[in-house]
C-alpha cells in the first residue's frame, strides 16, 4: 500500500515537468530559484554548528517554529484542489488506517516536505557536536518531520472538507490574507518591543517558550541537550511526541471520516451572476456594500478621484525634500496622508448616487445601514493600506520605534475621516458629477457649501487626530518612546469612537432627511 | 382574469388601505397639490389622471415618502407615512417616474438590491427576481447592465423591483410610459392578478382608454385640485373618460396668431 501510494506521488512529481515548454520552463526557474532558497538556509543552519548553543538553539527553534506554522497554514490559504485527497481512494475498498499511513508516508517525496527534510538534516549537522546531541537531533528532526507531514495533510484535508464551497473558501481566502496583512505590523510590533539592547535575552526567551509547544518542542529538543538542561530535553521529548500521537490519531480519523462519508458541493448554494451580491450577506447592509463595491470598481466617477492617492505623497515631497527635510522622516508622512484622502472619498458619496437614492428612502429607515455599507470598500482598501503600508513606512524611514505612531495616526485619519463624513454627507450634500458623466467634468451647482463642507471635514478630521498626531510628533522629536504608545492609544480610541458616531448619526440623519436628500439630488 | 375583489362593506375601516387628508405641497409661490383628499379601498385599482403639471406626482411622492407635504396626512393601512415611516414603508411598493435607478447594476444585481433592502432573506429574493424576470419577459436580460436596458425594460424591471418584497399597495407613476403594447398588456394582466388577490394599484397615467379598461377608480386632478373622483362610471358620467377629462380640465383653447407656420402650408 505505502509502496503503490509512493510511486503514485513519484509520478506526480515527474509529471509537473510534462506540458507545454512554456509551462515547463516556468516550472524549472521556480524549482531553481526553490533550491537556491533551500541551499541558503541549509548553508545558514550548517553554519550554526560552530555557533554557540545559545544562539544555534534561538535560531533553529524560532524558524523550525515558523515552518511548522507555515505547514498549517500555507494549504488553507492555497486552496489547491488536493490531489491525494483520501476521498480518491474511498472507492478502491482501503481500509482507512492503511491509507491513512499510505498517504501520510508517501508525501515524503513532495516537494515541500523535501525542502523540509533537507532543513532537518542541516540541524541535525549542527548539532552534531556529541553523540547525544547528535541522537537528539536525529530523533528531534524526525519527529519534527512528522509534525510537519501530518500537520500539512491534515490542513489541505481540512481545507478541502470545510470549505468546499465557494462561499467559504472566498470568506477563508480574505480572512486569512487580512490576518496575513494586520498580523505583519503586529510581529514588527513584538519585534519592536525590545529593539534595544535585550534583544538577545528576548529571542532566547521566546524561542524557550515555543521549546514547550507543539511548534518548537521537536526542534528544541537537541537544544536543550546541548545547553546541559535535560528536564527541558525530557519536557520537550515528550511534547513532540505526544504532538505526534494526537496528530496521527487526527489524521486516521478525519481520513476513516472522509472515505466513509457523501458529502458533496451544493451547486445550489452558489448565487450565479450576482457578482459582490453574492459574497455579501443579502442583509440591507451587506447589499449596501455590494452596491459599493460594485459601483467603485464600475464607475470611473469612483475610481477616477483615487488616482490621487497615491500621487498626493510624491507631489508632497518634492517640496519637502528640496527645503532638505530628512527623508528618513519624511517616510514616516505618506501613509497618514493617503489614509486621509482614501476616507474622504464617502464624504460625498450620496450625492454620486444621484436620484437613485429614492430606492434607500422608500426601503424604510435603512440609514444605518447606508452608512455602514458605503464605508465597506474604503475599509476594504484602507485596512491592507494601513496594515502593510505601516510596515514598509517603518522599513523604510529606518525607525521601527516610529510603528505604534504611524499605526495610530492613520488609523484615526482614516477613521476620523469616514466618520465625520457620514454624518456630513447626509446632512450637507452638494452637487456631484451625474452619473454617466466624465469623473473630470464639474459639477452643474456646487455653490458654497461645497467647500464649506469639505474644509469642515478635512478640519475636522484634523482637529480630531491632533491628539495622536501631535504625541507621535513629539515621539519622534524627543525620542520618548511611551508617547509613540500613547499615538497609537488616542489614534485608535478616537478613530473607532468617530467612526461608531458618525455612522449612528449619520445613519439617525439620514433616516430624518430621507426626503430632502432626494430634493436636493434632483436640484443638482 | 378580469374579476375584482368587490369589498363587502366600502365603509370599513380595515378596507381602506390608502387616505389622504387635506394633502398641500407648496414650492415657492407656487402651490402644486392643493388640498387633496382621497380614499382608496383594499383591492381597488386606482388611477389619477391630470394633464401635464397638474400634481400627480407630486402627489404620489408624498404618499410614497419620497416628498415631505407641508400639510396633511397619508395613512397606508391605517399608519402614518409621516410618523411612522418605517411601518408605512415596508407595506408599499414604489415605481417613481424620471428617478434614476442603480443602473451600473445588472437586472439581476438591482433585483436583488432592491429585495435585500426590504430585508429579504437571499433565497427569497433569488427566488423572487426569477419568477419576476420571467413574468416581465426579462430573464435574457438579468445579465446586463440597466444603464443597456431601453426605456420600457427599464420601466419593466424597476417594475419588477417595486413588487419583490410583495406589497399591499404599489404607487406607480406613469406605468405604461415608453412600454411597448404587448408589454403594457403583460403588465396589466400581473397588476389585475394582484388586485384580485386582495393587492391595491394607485397609478398615474395620460392613457385614458387604459384606465378605463383596468381601473375602477379613478381622481381627476388638474392645478393641484381633485376635480373629480369616484368610480370611473360615475367620474365619466355617461361620457368616455376622455370626454369628461377635457371638459374638467378646460378643453383646448382655439389656435390664434401663428399664422406664419399656417401660411407656410399653401
Amino acid at each position: 500500500m505505502v509502496a503503490q501510494l509512493f510511486r503514485l506521488r513519484l509520478a506526480f512529481l515527474g509529471n509537473i515537468l510534462t506540458g507545454t515548454p512554456r509551462r515547463v520552463l516556468g516550472v524549472v526557474a521556480g524549482l531553481v530559484v526553490a533550491f537556491v532558497l533551500v541551499a541558503i538556509v541549509c548553508s545558514r543552519v550548517l553554519e550554526l554548528r560552530s555557533a554557540t548553543p545559545m544562539v544555534a538553539r534561538s535560531d533553529l527553534v524560532v524558524s523550525g517554529s515558523i515552518i511548522v506554522f507555515a505547514f498549517v497554514v500555507v494549504p488553507l490559504i492555497l486552496q489547491r484542489t488536493d490531489a491525494v485527497d483520501p476521498r480518491r481512494f474511498s472507492l478502491f475498498g482501503i481500509a482507512p488506517r492503511p491509507l491513512a499511513l499510505g498517504l501520510a508516508v508517501s508525501s515524503l517525496v513532495a516537494l515541500p516536505v523535501v525542502a523540509l527534510i533537507l532543513f532537518a538534516l542541516s540541524s541535525v549537522v549542527a548539532w552534531s557536536r556529541s553523540p547525544l546531541e547528535t541522537v537528539c537531533a536525529v530523533v528531534g528532526g524526525a519527529l519534527a518531520v512528522a509534525t510537519c507531514v501530518l500537520v500539512g495533510r491534515l490542513s489541505s484535508a481540512f481545507a478541502s472538507l470545510v470549505l468546499s464551497t465557494r462561499r467559504a473558501r472566498e470568506v477563508a481566502g480574505v480572512i486569512g490574507v487580512f490576518v496575513l496583512v494586520l498580523l505583519a505590523p503586529a510581529v514588527v510590533l513584538a519585534l519592536s518591543l525590545n529593539w534595544g539592547g535585550a534583544a538577545a535575552s528576548w529571542s532566547e526567551s521566546v524561542s524557550s517558550t515555543l521549546g514547550y509547544t507543539p511548534l518548537g518542542a521537536a526542534w528544541a529538543l537537541p537544544a536543550a541537550a546541548a545547553i546541559d538542561d535535560p528536564g527541558a530535553a525530557f519536557l520537550s521529548f515528550v511534547v513532540a511526541v505526544l504532538t505526534v500521537a494526537v496528530l496521527w490519531l487526527a489524521w486516521r480519523t478525519l481520513v476513516s471520516f472522509m472515505v466513509t462519508s457523501t458529502q458533496r458541493d451544493d451547486p445550489s448554494a452558489e448565487p450565479a451572476g450576482l457578482g459582490w451580491f453574492g459574497r455579501f450577506p443579502s442583509t440591507p447592509a451587506g447589499a449596501i456594500a455590494a452596491r459599493s463595491l460594485t459601483y467603485w470598481s464600475r464607475d470611473p466617477r469612483y475610481f477616477v478621484p483615487l488616482i490621487i492617492v497615491p500621487i498626493v505623497p510624491i507631489l508632497m515631497a518634492i517640496p519637502l525634500l528640496l527645503v532638505s527635510f530628512p527623508p528618513t522622516w519624511y517616510a514616516l508622512i505618506p501613509l497618514p496622508v493617503m489614509c486621509l484622502f482614501l476616507g474622504f472619498s464617502v464624504h460625498n458619496d450620496v450625492a454620486l448616487d444621484n436620484s437613485a437614492i429614492w430606492l434607500h428612502v422608500v426601503s424604510g429607515k435603512r440609514g444605518i445601514a447606508d452608512r455602514v455599507g458605503r464605508m465597506a470598500p474604503v475599509l476594504l482598501l484602507g485596512l491592507p493600506l494601513i496594515g502593510i503600508g505601516s510596515v514598509v513606512t517603518v522599513f523604510l524611514s529606518g525607525n521601527h520605534a516610529a510603528l505604534p505612531s504611524v499605526l495610530g495616526a492613520s488609523t484615526c485619519l482614516l477613521f476620523t475621516i469616514m466618520g465625520l463624513g457620514s454624518l456630513i454627507s447626509a446632512r450637507f450634500p452638494y452637487g456631484a458629477t451625474r452619473p454617466g458623466d466624465s469623473p473630470f467634468t464639474q459639477p452643474q451647482s456646487i455653490g458654497s457649501t461645497s467647500a464649506i463642507v469639505q474644509g469642515v471635514v478635512v478640519l475636522g478630521t484634523l482637529a480630531l487626530s491632533a491628539p495622536s498626531i501631535v504625541f507621535a510628533i513629539l515621539a519622534e522629536t524627543t525620542a520618548a518612546d511611551d508617547l509613540h504608545w500613547a499615538s497609537l492609544e488616542w489614534g485608535v480610541g478616537v478613530g473607532v469612537l468617530v467612526l461608531v458616531l458618525g455612522a449612528l448619526s449619520g445613519g439617525a440623519v439620514f433616516n430624518r432627511r430621507g426626503p430632502e436628500l432626494l430634493q436636493a439630488s434632483l436640484r443638482s | 382574469m378580469h374579476d375584482r375583489a368587490t369589498p363587502a362593506d366600502p365603509l370599513a375601516a380595515h378596507d381602506t388601505v390608502l387616505v389622504l387628508d387635506n394633502l398641500v405641497k407648496r414650492f415657492g409661490s407656487t402651490t402644486a397639490v392643493d388640498g387633496v383628499n382621497l380614499e382608496v379601498l383594499r383591492g381597488g385599482f386606482y388611477g389619477i389622471v391630470g394633464p401635464n403639471g397638474a400634481g400627480k406626482t407630486t402627489t404620489l411622492s408624498m404618499i410614497t415618502g419620497l416628498l415631505r407635504p407641508d400639510e396633511g396626512i397619508v395613512k397606508v393601512n391605517g399608519r402614518d407615512v409621516w410618523k411612522d415611516p418605517a411601518a408605512a414603508k415596508r407595506s408599499i411598493g414604489v415605481l417613481p417616474d424620471k428617478l434614476r435607478l442603480f443602473d451600473r447594476l445588472t437586472g439581476r444585481q438591482l433585483l436583488h438590491y432592491a429585495g435585500s433592502l426590504r430585508g429579504l432573506n437571499g433565497r427569497t429574493v433569488r427566488e423572487r427576481s426569477e419568477e419576476l424576470a420571467e413574468a416581465f419577459g426579462l430573464q435574457d436580460a438579468l445579465g446586463r447592465l440597466v444603464s443597456d436596458y431601453s426605456a420600457g425594460m427599464t420601466k419593466k424591471v424597476a417594475l419588477a423591483a417595486s413588487m419583490i418584497h410583495s406589497p399591499r399597495l404599489l404607487v406607480l407613476d406613469e406605468p405604461f410610459e415608453a412600454v411597448d403594447p404587448v408589454s403594457a398588456d403583460t403588465v396589466t394582466d400581473i397588476l389585475l392578478k394582484y388586485v384580485a388577490h386582495g393587492g391595491t394599484v394607485l397609478l398615474s397615467s395620460h392613457s385614458m382608454g387604459m384606465i378605463e379598461r383596468v381601473c375602477d377608480g379613478v381622481a381627476i386632478i388638474v392645478h393641484g385640485v381633485v376635480l373629480s373622483s369616484g368610480t370611473v362610471d360615475a367620474v365619466r358620467n355617461g361620457s368616455t373618460l376622455e370626454d369628461r377629462f377635457l371638459e374638467l380640465a378646460g378643453s383646448h383653447k382655439a389656435v390664434e396668431g401663428m399664422e406664419w407656420l399656417l401660411s407656410s402650408l399653401d
